[in-house]
C-alpha cells in the first residue's frame, strides 16, 4: 500500500470477492461454505456516489483485549475506520496482537494469512488432542484451546476489511429516547423524575443492487445446444444470477457481519456462551456509531424479483462525531464567485474540497458533468455498452418461474 | 409420470430438479426429515414443490440482548441468537379445470366437478398436509411419538425447522385462488454461498 494510503483505500477487485469475510465466526445456528463461482460478479452501482458518501460497517474487537496496554491502548472503536491511515491501523493492530500473544503482522516478513494459519493450526491441534484423549469436559475460559479460539477470532476481526455498501440504505432512522417520567402525582402536582437518556437506536433499511452477473468473454454467447444446463453460468439481470452477483454477495457479507456482531464465539464447544463481546461500528456522515445489531431481516418478494430488501435495528453504545472544521455553515456565496466575493482562504478551501477528475474514478481521469455524476471512461465509446459488461444472454425469468 | 406435454402444469413441472433446468428458476423445496435429524423421509422425486413459488419470503433474525441502566451507564448482556423465522406469503394459483376454465364451484352435484379437482387446489392440500405433519411421527392414537423436522431448500440455502402457523384466506379480491401465509421457525441454517477467488478485471459499471 502507498505510504499515505488509508484503511478505506481497498482495491476495486477486493470489493467483489464475496468470500472475503470467510472464516468469521457466526454462531452455532449457521453453517456456511463458499464455493468458487465461474461467472463474474457485476457491479452496476455508481461508485462515485459511495465514494462521496460512504456507508460503512466494520467489526470492533472486544475492548477487554487492550486492557493490559493501559493508557497506551488504542481506541478499538476507531480502529480501522476508513479515514485512518493504514500505517496507524497496522501499528495499533500490532500493539493489540502483542497484548494477546498473537504474532505481529509485518507485511513483508509475516503475512496476515500466515498468522491466521498459525493460529488455526494451534486451535485445530488442541481440538485433535482433546479428541484423542476422549476428554469431553474442559474449562471454558482458562483452557489453552479456548485461548487459541479467542486469538484466532480477534485476529480475524483485525484482518477483515470494512464493508462499504454498494448501495447506501434508503432509510436510516435515529431514535433518541429519554428515561424519565412525570406520572407520579402528589398533593402538590406531578413529580418529574429523570434518569438521563436511553441508548440511541438506528433503524436502517436498504436494498441490494440488481442480481446481475457476467461471463468470460469467450462464453459470452451462452449455451448453444439443448441438453443439461446444470453447470451453465447464469448471466444478465435475472434471479438465477443471484448467487453469482456482486449485489447478493455483499448482502451475504452484511449478513455475516450481523451474525458475528463483534462477538467472540465459543467455536470449540459450540455453545452460546460468548467468550468476549465486541461491537459493530457504522461510519457515516462523519459520525461513528458503535454498538450491536439487534435484528436483521431480508425479504424475497415477487414484486422485486431481482433484488432483496433488508432492514436492521442497531443499538448504539457510543457515538463519535468526527466532523471536520468548519462545523458551522459558512455564509452563503455564489457558486460562480466573482472577483472579491470570496477571500483567498475561502477560495483555497473550496478548491481543496472540490473533487477533481483525478480524485475520483480510482485515480483514472473521468468526465464529470454538472451534477457530479461520473460519466463514461475515456476508453469506452459513448452510446454503446461494451460486450464485456453485458455478458451473455439476458433471460428475464424470475422467482416465480 | 406426468404427460410430457400437459395441458396444465405448475411452475415447476420437473419439481425440485427444475433448479437445474437452465430456465433460471429456483423452486422452494420442502422435505421431511426423520427424527434422527438427517434422513430424508420423502423420496427424491416426491419432494414437495408448490404449484407456484411463494410471493414473499422473509427471513428474520434477532439477537437476545438485555440492557440495564446503571449509575455508570448501560450494562449489556448478550445471550446469542434468538429465534429465527421464515414468513411465507403465497397464493395457490388459479383453480383451473379442463373445459370449464377457472372454477370456484364447490358443489359436485350441480356441475359434476369442483375446484377441488385442480392442480392448484391439490398443491394447497399438499402444503396443508405438510403443515399437519410438521416432521412428527404419530402413534396409533394420533399422539406425537417422535419428532423430526421440516427442511426447506431454496437457491443454495437450507433451513431446518418447523411450521408454527398456517392460514388460508378466500377473498373476493382474489377469486379462483386462496391466499396462504405460513410461519416457520428455523432451528438450523446451512448456506452455500459463492465467491470469486480473485478478480483481476471485475465487471463494473461505467458510471
Amino acid at each position: 500500500m502507498a505510504a499515505n494510503s488509508s484503511v478505506g483505500d481497498v482495491s476495486a477487485a477486493s470489493e467483489y470477492i464475496g468470500g472475503r469475510y470467510d472464516g468469521l465466526a457466526t454462531g452455532p445456528d449457521l453453517t456456511y461454505t463458499f464455493e468458487n463461482q465461474r461467472g463474474v460478479p457485476y457491479d452496476g452501482t455508481n461508485k462515485l456516489a459511495r465514494r462521496l458518501s460512504p456507508f460503512t460497517f466494520r467489526l470492533v474487537i472486544p475492548e477487554i483485549m487492550t486492557e493490559s496496554l493501559g493508557s497506551t491502548a488504542p481506541d478499538v472503536n476507531l480502529l480501522g475506520r476508513a479515514v485512518q491511515s493504514a500505517q496507524e491501523k497496522d501499528a495499533q493492530a500490532n500493539s493489540i496482537r502483542a497484548a494477546i500473544g498473537v504474532p505481529q503482522v509485518t507485511g513483508t516478513q509475516v503475512s496476515p494469512s500466515d498468522v491466521l494459519n498459525g493460529l488455526r493450526s494451534t486451535l485445530s491441534a488442541g481440538q485433535a488432542l482433546q479428541t484423542t484423549l476422549g476428554d469431553t469436559e474442559r474449562a471454558v475460559l482458562t483452557d489453552l484451546v479456548t485461548a487459541a479460539d479467542i486469538q484466532y477470532q480477534v485476529e480475524k476481526m483485525l484482518q477483515v476489511p470494512p464493508l462499504t455498501l454498494f448501495v447506501n440504505p434508503n432509510s436510516m432512522n435515529i431514535t433518541h429516547t429519554t428515561i424519565q417520567n412525570r406520572t407520579n402525582r402528589t398533593r402538590y402536582g406531578y413529580v418529574f423524575e429523570r434518569w438521563g437518556e436511553g441508548q440511541v437506536v438506528l433503524s436502517i433499511s436498504g436494498t441490494t443492487g440488481a442480481f446481475v452477473a457476467g461471463n468470460a468473454a469467450g462464453q459470452a454467447l451462452g449455451p448453444t445446444a439443448v441438453g443439461n444446463h446444470e453447470n451453465d453460468v447464469p448471466t444478465g439481470v435475472q434471479f438465477a444470477s443471484k448467487r453469482d452477483s456482486a449485489a447478493y454477495q455483499q448482502l451475504v457479507s452484511l449478513f455475516q457481519i450481523y451474525k458475528n456482531n463483534g462477538y467472540i464465539y465459543d467455536t470449540v464447544g459450540k455453545s452460546e456462551a460468548h467468550l468476549a463481546i465486541g461491537a459493530v461500528a457504522i461510519d457515516y456522515d462523519q459520525m461513528t456509531y458503535v454498538g450491536n445489531i439487534d435484528s436483521f431481516e431480508y425479504t424475497y418478494s415477487a414484486e422485486m424479483q431481482h433484488r432483496i430488501e433488508w432492514s436492521m435495528e442497531f443499538t448504539v453504545g457510543r457515538m463519535y462525531d468526527h466532523a471536520e472544521e468548519p462545523v458551522v455553515v459558512a455564509p452563503q456565496s455564489t457558486p460562480t464567485p466573482g472577483v472579491g466575493s470570496l477571500s483567498d482562504a475561502e477560495l483555497t478551501r473550496m478548491i481543496a474540497d472540490t473533487p477533481t477528475r483525478n480524485s475520483i474514478g480510482e485515480g483514472n481521469p473521468s468526465f464529470i458533468n454538472v451534477s457530479g455524476t461520473e460519466q463514461f471512461r475515456v476508453d469506452q465509446s459513448r452510446g454503446e455498452t461494451p460486450l464485456s459488461v453485458v455478458g451473455s444472454y439476458f433471460l428475464p425469468t424470475g422467482l416465480l418461474g | 409420470m406426468p404427460d410430457s406435454n400437459p395441458i396444465f402444469s405448475g411452475s415447476f413441472p420437473a419439481g425440485a430438479l427444475d433448479e437445474f433446468s437452465g430456465r433460471g428458476v429456483r423452486p422452494v423445496v420442502f422435505d421431511i426429515i426423520a427424527p434422527d435429524g438427517e434422513t430424508s423421509i420423502l423420496p427424491d422425486d416426491l419432494k414437495l414443490v408448490l404449484h407456484v413459488n411463494p410471493s414473499n419470503m422473509s427471513v428474520k433474525y434477532q439477537k437476545i440482548i438485555e440492557r440495564s441502566q446503571t449509575k455508570s451507564g448501560f450494562v449489556e448482556q448478550h445471550f446469542g441468537d434468538g429465534t429465527q423465522t421464515l414468513d411465507f406469503e403465497t397464493a395457490t394459483g388459479g383453480f383451473m379445470r379442463l373445459y370449464t376454465g377457472l372454477s370456484s364451484n364447490t358443489s359436485p352435484t350441480m356441475t359434476g366437478g369442483t375446484r377441488r379437482e385442480t392442480l392448484a387446489y391439490n398443491s394447497y392440500l399438499d402444503l396443508l398436509a405438510l403443515f399437519h405433519n410438521n416432521g412428527s411421527v404419530y402413534d396409533i392414537a394420533g399422539q406425537v411419538a417422535l419428532q423430526g423436522k421440516i427442511k426447506i431448500t431454496f437457491d443454495g440455502g437450507i433451513f431446518f425447522g418447523w411450521f408454527t402457523t398456517f392460514s388460508v384466506t378466500e377473498s373476493t379480491d382474489k377469486p379462483y385462488q386462496f391466499s396462504l401465509s405460513a410461519g416457520f421457525e428455523v432451528e438450523r441454517e446451512i448456506q452455500s454461498w459463492r465467491t470469486a477467488v480473485s478478480l483481476s478485471n471485475p465487471l463494473i459499471s461505467p458510471t
